[in-house]
């Protein structure tokens, strides 16, 4: 019987190594789901789009609600500036939003969000562009972002390398989040998996758990697709306006 | 028969109405506040581990860091230790500050200006 760990082994697809400049670049489960994510996103929307017909039909209605929750999301909490962003956080949710559930097909579904080092690199994205744009908006004034209003002078050196530190340890909070979700999901379906075969007659009922656990799955996967598109439109908001 | 003229009734209407209209005041929408957070405590609470964990581990991170470029082993580990769980309590305070209003920071700017106002 396979560990609960075997699901989330990263293997090549393809024996032959394939080296560029001294690194690997195999094509491995967790580069074609990435890949899949996209195609499915491009062609979903491509199909959704194409008609524009002012009664929308299944595909058209689920772009265009998508679409709009992204778009009430940064409206109510970056304002009408933070709609300039509107591709990048769109495309992370849609991201995000497919690899969480592509990784819920049965036996083949791989989560590559189940990664910490693909989550670390999309909140390290995030959180790269949000500085960049703080800067460029405000220039030094940036720096006003790690004094509190309000606090005295007196406490000022120990509240900055406080503040800095709160604000570097956003990507490593988003990043966890996200990975921790969707890796103590998995987990537990498989170990509710492996209880039914040690559990003889009675195997049905880890059967009727994972049943109900698979569900809350999926709404973990948008919740937590959500959140993180939440969050990254909240870091914009704190970098457009300061405070 | 009897309950639809009861209904009909200006009186009751009237009390009616204002029995539905007391129940939207502000200490019962904070009532629901809470209720709708403790409905999702799990989640909270998971959420705000992470992000004492992530204080800490970016402090006691740049401590060692800067540890290994100036070699003087205890002494910033020890500091940024400090600072990074102080960084974390910080990360909750904000994240319990927003809680009722969305799963983020703070409630949204435009809220904010209008109950100032």
């Amino acid at each position: 019987l396979a560990t609960p760990l075997e699901q989330f082994k990263v293997k090549p697809l393809i024996d032959a190594p394939l080296t560029l400049h001294g690194y690997d670049i195999y094509l491995t489960n967790s580069t074609i789901y990435m890949v899949l994510a996209v195609a499915l996103t491009l062609l979903i929307f491509k199909l959704g789009m194409g008609k524009g017909k002012l009664v929308p039909g299944r595909m058209q209605s689920f772009v265009e609600s998508t679409y709009e929750l992204i778009e009430g999301m940064i409206k109510g909490n970056a304002g009408d500036e933070g709609l300039k962003y509107f591709p990048l956080i769109f495309s992370i949710f849609v991201f995000i939003l497919f690899g969480n559930l592509l990784g819920l097909i049965p036996y083949a579904g791989f989560t590559f969000t189940s990664h910490i080092i693909v989550t670390f690199c999309l909140a390290l994205t995030v959180f790269v562009i949000v500085t960049l744009i703080a800067i460029f908006k405000h220039g030094f004034k940036f720096l006003t972002f790690f004094v509190p209003e309000g606090a005295p002078k007196i406490l000022l050196p120990l509240i900055i390398p406080i503040e800095i530190i709160s604000y570097l340890s956003r990507p490593i909070s988003l990043s966890v989040r996200l990975f921790a979700n969707m890796t103590a999901g998995h987990i537990m379906l498989k170990v509710f998996a492996g209880f039914v075969l040690a559990m003889g007659v009675f195997g049905f009922l880890p059967v009727l758990f994972d049943m109900l656990l698979i569900g809350f799955e999926v709404g973990i996967a948008i919740l937590q697709a959500y959140v993180f598109t939440l969050l990254t439109c909240i870091y914009l908001n704190d970098a457009l306006h300061l405070h | 028969m009897d309950e639809e003229k009861q209904v009909l009734d200006p009186e009751e209407l009237k009390k009616r109405i204002d029995a539905v209209k007391g129940h939207d005041t502000k200490s019962d929408g904070l009532k629901m506040r809470i209720d709708k957070v403790q409905s999702k405590s799990v989640g909270v609470a998971f959420r705000l581990g992470i992000e004492l964990l992530a204080g800490m581990v970016v402090g006691v991170g740049i401590g060692i860091l800067l540890d290994k470029w100036l070699s003087t082993l205890p002494l910033f580990l020890i500091v940024f230790f400090f600072l990074g769980a102080a960084a974390g309590m910080f990360n909750i305070y904000r994240a319990l500050k927003g809680l009722g209003y969305a799963m983020g920071y703070e409630k949204p700017k435009d809220e904010e200006t209008e109950s100032k106002e």
